[in-house]
């Protein structure tokens, strides 16, 4: 989708963090800390100019990685570096090729006009002041919100705020952007204006971005590699098509087959033993039956109810909610079933 | 250098528009102050003795001076002192510090610069209060040396950013309660003469008094400003507070350095 050249932004080796998890009564008694893994050893790169989604459930670990690139969070393990420059150790260096995009919109001084809330931001990169001006005055203009430049950021919509966000992460031209779930809390509309934005905005300057989301559809819009990250562990790291292959065999299907009634009882047991969910017998004799997989697998089944001697009054296909091939995915620890395709990599466990 | 004068020019200028933003808040609290003076000027009548002139005496001035001064200081120091945590705070609590945090400034400066417009308009406040006890009150300072009283301002400051340091480096780690504010404003009140001479306290309380770093402050604030002190008069109180902040100092920035790792360690960087 995006230029890519060889040159490594950043590197993520044998990352792993937990997080204290002691009260002042088990402080008080004497007893041993205790620890919330919040990242197992988590290890990827990002390329010079790639998209990559860093998708995941909620607590998966995405802002803590995030943060721990950003050097607001220190990691127990592991090593991180952006652009050749090691984190902590290198940090000032290291923070001014970030571009970040946090989550929360209070991260602006809401008694601010849009314009000083950049102004400041622009300081803070190491801009003199004419400069700051100069460079808030073009992301303004870039990201749309010139009309609204002097409007304290309090009275700013949600799509204003984000657009605000991305303004200030592209303020010092960084040579990598860290986005957390940016569209968080926007409605649909919004979401697909701020998506065509950063598309825009991301093509353009041939960014490098690692964008954090729980949103599959995000990954297909915007980015060319996706790593999934749950519980804190790297279940799957390749490009969006090995992806969008794994979303595929994960399609659902509901399948409504007529059941005599002398076949009521034993119903039950044949669907269960075809891998199939059955819900309520309807009072017309209808029946219907979900299960996930590709065309062999519905294929099979459908032989294997008409072969006992069912008759199918429907079948559709649906695609498979996100948080159950997630699921699915952690149950596994592989790409799902059916065949793996060779460039997909599994970096779990 | 330029750097940093750039940075702290940016942080002022945020706080500045910050300030003024809540217009009526920040036009009361220039104005508050006249109620804190007219009620010391009553008292001072009251208070008014030759036993008390006697104890002022070597700031050759009256009470109603006297307490003028040591209530504008206080206010002073214990709001720039404050500024410290309540920038902090505010920053924790709005959800900016953790973006500011993520910038590339040294953390140290994160914690300290936002101070300076906190210790410019406590200044500003602190002289409105001075005028007005001049000027409607008549306190006298017919005597002032000014430039030596900005020196001793300097001095101070720097001396109470090692207080300022401290209670920020609690602040980051335990995010509520703030013991070295809460000291050290029983301190300036009761021991180190913020309101009466500490001549007054019992020896071993003046014991105490000669060891707070504010005790020189008032000194050296009354001698300038009321008996027209320079260098030789008050050499001694800017040594003491020289040297406080010569050991303070680098004690403070170490406690800060360690707070902000160990809140990085925790993750609770921006948690309030």
């Amino acid at each position: 989708m995006f230029a890519v050249n060889s040159k490594t932004l950043l590197k993520i080796e044998d990352v792993g963090k937990s997080f204290p998890a002691r009260s002042l009564i088990d402080t008080l008694l004497g007893r041993p800390k205790r620890y919330t893994k919040a990242l197992g050893l988590v290890s990827f790169e990002l390329k010079a100019g790639q998209v990559t989604a860093l998708l995941g459930p909620n607590g998966a670990g995405k802002t803590t990685l995030i943060n721990i690139i950003c050097d607001l969070t220190r990691a127990d393990s592991g090593s991180v570096t952006v652009a050749g420059l090691p984190v902590p150790g290198d940090s000032i260096r290291a923070q001014r090729q970030i571009g970040y995009v946090t989550t929360n919109d209070r991260s602006f001084f809401w008694r601010l006009n849009a314009r000083r809330n950049l102004e400041f931001f622009a300081a803070l990169q190491g801009y003199p002041a004419a400069e700051a001006a100069r460079r808030s005055t073009e992301m303004l203009v870039r990201f749309n919100l010139a009309a609204a430049a002097d409007r304290p950021f309090h009275t700013y919509s949600a799509g204003m705020k984000k657009r605000l966000g991305l303004a200030r992460a592209f303020l010092h031209d960084p040579a990598i952007l860290l986005m957390d779930e940016p569209t968080n809390g926007l409605d649909a509309r919004s979401t697909e204006e701020l998506l065509e934005l950063v598309r825009l905005e991301v093509r353009a300057a041939g960014k490098t971005v690692l964008w954090a989301t729980h949103r599959a559809d995000e990954v297909e819009r915007l980015c060319d590699r996706v790593i999934v990250l749950i519980g804190g562990e790297v279940y799957f790291h390749g490009s969006v098509d090995e992806f969008a292959g794994i979303s595929k065999r994960h399609m659902g299907f509901v399948i409504e087959v007529l059941v005599q009634p002398e076949d009521e009882k034993q119903f039950p047991a044949l669907a269960a033993s075809l891998g199939l969910e059955a819900g309520a017998r309807k009072a017309d004799g209808g029946w219907g039956v979900s299960g996930v997989g590709d065309e062999a697998k519905l294929s099979a089944v459908l032989a294997a109810l008409l072969g006992g001697g069912l008759l199918v009054r429907q079948v559709e296909r649906q695609p498979e909610p996100l948080h159950k091939v997630f699921a699915h995915l952690e149950k596994t620890g592989n790409t799902g079933p059916g065949p793996e395709t060779a460039a997909t990599t599994s970096l779990a466990n | 250098m330029g750097n940093l004068l750039q940075l702290a020019f940016a942080f002022v200028r945020r706080d500045f528009h910050i300030e003024t933003s809540y217009k009526f808040n920040f036009a009361l609290q220039l104005t508050a102050g006249f109620f804190v003076v007219a009620l010391f000027y009553f008292l001072s009548l009251l208070m008014d003795s030759e036993a008390s002139r006697k104890l002022i005496q070597r700031f050759h001035s009256d009470y109603f001076s006297f307490v003028l001064i040591g209530v504008a200081a206080t206010g002073f120091l214990q709001a720039g002192l404050s500024g410290f945590v309540d920038r902090l705070r505010t920053g924790m609590t709005e959800g900016s510090l953790e973006m500011t945090f993520s910038c590339p400034v040294r953390p140290i400066w994160i914690l300290l610069l936002p101070c300076i417009w906190a210790f410019f308009f406590e200044a500003l406040k602190a002289f409105i209060v001075v005028a007005m006890g001049v000027a409607v009150f008549g306190a006298n300072l017919s005597h002032a040396n000014f430039l030596w009283c900005a020196v001793v301002v300097l001095f101070t400051i720097t001396s109470y950013s090692v207080f300022g340091l401290l209670s920020a480096s609690i602040i980051m780690v335990v995010k509520r309660g703030d013991p070295i504010n809460v000291a050290f404003t029983a301190a300036s009140s009761l021991i180190a003469g913020a309101y009466f001479p500490v001549e007054l306290l019992p020896s071993w309380l003046g014991g105490v008094a000669k060891i707070l770093p504010m005790t020189y402050a008032y000194d050296g604030l009354r001698k300038t400003l009321l008996a027209g002190g320079g260098l030789p008069e008050i050499g001694q109180d800017l040594a003491v507070l020289a040297g406080f902040s010569l050991v303070g100092l680098p004690l403070a920035i170490a406690a800060a350095h360690y707070a902000i790792g160990r809140a990085k360690r925790d993750g609770t960087l921006g948690v309030f």
